[in-house]
Parts: C-alpha cells; sequence; structure tokens
C-alpha cells in the first residue's frame, strides 16, 4: 500500500499544489514511484504544472493526474509507493475521507490570524471525526521573518498541533520556478532550494516518526 | 542593563480557538455546488422575460467575471444575525451566505427533497 501524503486547506493559496510538486519532485528523484492526485479539478493547478514540466524536459518527470474525487483517487493507490493527494481549496467530507486513510495530513498556513484561525477550525473538526493529532501538522508558508515565524509557531503549539521543521518564505523566486514546470526545490537560489528541501526533509521525517 | 530576553513578548496572534469553534465544513457535500448563471433577478423588478440579459457597458467590460453584485433588502434582524455570525467566525458576509446555502442545499439532498 502506498504512502499517503494530503495537503488540504479550507483556503486556496496557501501552498497546497506548491509543497505536492515539491514533495513529489523530490520523492520521484529517490526513486519512488509517485503520483500527485490533483482533486480541485475546476483548477487542475498541478495537471497543468505537470503538462508544462513534460513539455520543458525536466527530469526527474513527476506524474500528475486529475481525480473526479477522493474515493477515485485512494483507488488508485496501490499503484505507487507514494501518493500525494492535492485537494481542492475547501474542505468538505471528502477531506475527511482523505485523513482516515492518509498517512499525514498537512495543512500549509500564512502566519496571519486571518490564516491561523481558520486552519485551526479545520484541524479541530478531523480530531472531532476521530482523527489522531499525530497525522495532521502545519507547514509554515509564505514567511517574511523569524520572528513572524516564531509567533505562527507558538500559536499553533498552543492550539495543540505539530508544526513542520523549516518553512518556505515569500519569494517571487518559488513562483517563477513553478511557473516553468521547476519545483520549489530547483530555483536559481541555492539558498531557496536548501530551505524548500528542509521543509520537504521535515515531512518525510514525520511520515517517518508516525509510521 | 537587565538581560529580558527570557521574558515572553505578547502575541500579536491572540489565542487559537478552542476546539469547541471547529469548524463545520466537514458536513459540505465533497463537490461544491456550481453556482448558477449569474442573474440579475434580485436586483431587479423586471418581468422574467427581461432577465439573464448582460448589459454591455464600460463596467462590464472591465470586470473579470470572478464575482457579481449582488444586493437585496433584509430585514434588520437577518442583518445583525449575518454579521454576528460573521465576527464571532471571522468570516466574510458571503462566506457566512455560501456556507448556509451550502448547508441548505445538503440538507436538500439529506432529506431526499
Amino acid at each position: 500500500m502506498a504512502t499517503i501524503i494530503a495537503f488540504v486547506s479550507q483556503k486556496g493559496g496557501v501552498g497546497k499544489s506548491t509543497m505536492s510538486r515539491a514533495l513529489a519532485r523530490e520523492a520521484a528523484a529517490g526513486g519512488l514511484k509517485t503520483k500527485i492526485a490533483d482533486l480541485d479539478t475546476q483548477q487542475g493547478t498541478c495537471v497543468d504544472w505537470h503538462r508544462t514540466r513534460l513539455h520543458a524536459g525536466y527530469k526527474p518527470e513527476v506524474a500528475a493526474e486529475a481525480f473526479q474525487s477522493a474515493e477515485k483517487a485512494l483507488g488508485a493507490a496501490a499503484q505507487y509507493d507514494l501518493l500525494i493527494i492535492d485537494a481542492p481549496a475547501r474542505t468538505s467530507r471528502g477531506t475527511l475521507e482523505i485523513a482516515r486513510v492518509a498517512d499525514l495530513v498537512v495543512q500549509p498556513t500564512g502566519a496571519s490570524v486571518d490564516d491561523l484561525r481558520p486552519a485551526v477550525r479545520e484541524f479541530h473538526a478531523l480530531v472531532k471525526e476521530g482523527i489522531p493529532k499525530t497525522k495532521l501538522t502545519f507547514a509554515l508558508n509564505h514567511i517574511g521573518t523569524p520572528a513572524e515565524e516564531a509567533e505562527a509557531r507558538a500559536y499553533i503549539a498552543e492550539a495543540g498541533y505539530a508544526v513542520l521543521n523549516g518553512c518556505l518564505l515569500e519569494r517571487p523566486a518559488y513562483r517563477k520556478a513553478q511557473n516553468t514546470g521547476h519545483s520549489i526545490t530547483e530555483t536559481n537560489y541555492a539558498g531557496l532550494n536548501a530551505k524548500a528541501d528542509a521543509l520537504i526533509q521535515a515531512l518525510i521525517d514525520k511520515v517517518q516518526t508516525n509510521g | 542593563m537587565a538581560d529580558l530576553s527570557k521574558l515572553k513578548r505578547r502575541s500579536t496572534l491572540g489565542e487559537p480557538p478552542p476546539a469547541a469553534e471547529a469548524s463545520r465544513n466537514l458536513d459540505a457535500p465533497e463537490h461544491a455546488p456550481i453556482p448558477p448563471a449569474p442573474s440579475f433577478a434580485l436586483m431587479t423588478s423586471e418581468p422574467s422575460s427581461a432577465r439573464h440579459v448582460t448589459p454591455h457597458d464600460g463596467r462590464s467590460a472591465r470586470r473579470t467575471g470572478r464575482t457579481l453584485q449582488f444586493a437585496t433588502r433584509v430585514s434588520p434582524d437577518f442583518d445583525e444575525r449575518l454579521r454576528a455570525i460573521a465576527k464571532r467566525d471571522g468570516l466574510l458576509l458571503v462566506e457566512v451566505l455560501e456556507r448556509a446555502l451550502d448547508a441548505y442545499e445538503a440538507e436538500k439532498i439529506a432529506g431526499g427533497a
């Protein structure tokens, strides 16, 4: 059975697709048979990115496919070592279905209270439905300063949830890289690549700790 | 000079919401209802045959099509309840309305209506 890692959020633009792509890229480079299940059929951002990457001929190839529902995506899991679920920008019964079988549910979030407060409420809802807190983790994105990161970490800890070590900084270079089919670990800046790589490594470490 | 580094700075984020404030989005159907075609019925008293006509003016040419103006008259009580919920849950007014509509449709589906 594949390891299933899901990126969920009630909001768009928090980094679900960004982190899905980076994880998929690193997993593919590591030799894992990996697929991104893009559940946002209305936008299909990962599928579009996959097409751009294929067209550009970047290696390693990263597979992405649109699925109409969580059930259909999960049904394909057995064919892969790692199934990465890029969920739509809304939570629903489908989110719960995913959380029940996923090895790890990652909710990317910015550091503002407008991002954090509703994000915590989403995890509260999953816990209320019986999802163990150990499966749930936040990942910080769009971070401006170390102080901002520290404050967000303290807030999440106070709410009772884990947050991955490392974070993604608010940098146009990440957007530019993805515009051309690269992942955030493949920008033109070694420091930004290392920062992104550290976050993905923290994610993988978290899965191994849980496993 | 005194070393204050061990004193915590007051957070600007406030306290996180308690478990009792869990989101209710997990009750929502997996697929969001497809929004109906833009209708001007709520803003006009024109007969139905005159509705669904897209006005062609400067504003319509500029607009992105992502949102449209939605105006209607409501009772003071409705307005107060809507705003109170939005404030309590940190939502926009439109987000409360969207969720209310989702809940209504989910209830109709569950009830087989």
